[in-house]
């Protein structure tokens, strides 16, 4: 995993547990969908996030919901190319 | 004739925080530009008529029964008819999804209290339409 990618993973990961106190690690291959860590809202405001993080921003009628479905997903999509 | 309904429910506190947080710059992702003009009061975007206003996108959507794509928020307007009630305009690729799913006309309802919001909507399936709960493939056909 590029430095980059690292940092902007703990970046998100960081943001995730702030959502969910009752957590303390984030398996890479936890449902975030499933269990509740993400909703419809909760994606909308880590895209706006993501663009002003990244200054790259994404149409949401080009992503699924398995783009965010895992911290390894969201780390596939949206920051190894970084 | 069958009907899909959907549900929601949104915290107005949650709403709010996203406002303090962001100002209108995330609802103006959340929101058409009518309905940030319908839900602003004297001292700006109101947190409970935005909340109103997502949880009835949602609801909404969940009329779809779509797994796979992210809720089209700006494809799915909630205006205020001539009595009141909340009317629903569906563009893009919510009216897409929606003439996939061969919906009849939207029905919606919306409530709020101090602490949340809640939306109901209601869709007829046209005729021709096999409901998913008898279909082969459906939840009750494994």
């Amino acid at each position: 995993v590029p430095d980059d990618t690292g940092k902007a993973l703990e970046t998100v990961t960081q943001w995730l547990l702030q959502r969910r106190p009752e957590l303390t690690h984030i398996p890479p291959d936890l449902d975030l969908i499933e269990n509740r860590v993400l909703d419809s809202l909760s994606l909308m405001e880590f895209l706006f996030l993501l663009e002003q993080e990244t200054g790259t921003s994404h149409d949401p009628e080009s992503l699924e919901v398995d783009d965010f479905r895992t911290l390894r997903n969201i780390e596939k999509r949206f920051l190894a190319t970084r | 004739m069958r009907d899909r309904i959907g549900v929601d429910i949104v915290s107005v506190a949650r709403v709010q925080a996203l406002l303090d947080l962001h100002g209108s710059e995330l609802a103006r992702r959340l929101l058409t530009e009518r309905e940030l003009r319908d839900s602003t009061g004297a001292q700006g975007l109101l947190a409970h008529s935005v909340a109103g206003r997502i949880a009835a996108k949602e609801a909404v959507f969940k009329l779809f029964h779509e797994g796979t794509a992210l809720l089209p928020w700006m494809h799915i307007a909630v205006v205020r008819g001539p009595s009141g009630a909340p009317l629903v305009r569906l563009t893009g690729r919510a009216l897409t999804l929606a003439e996939a799913s061969r919906l009849g006309p939207v029905s919606l309802s919306t409530s709020h209290d101090e602490g949340y919001a809640i939306a109901f909507a209601t869709a007829a399936l046209m005729s021709g339409t096999t409901p998913e709960s008898v279909r082969p493939d459906g939840p009750s056909g494994g």
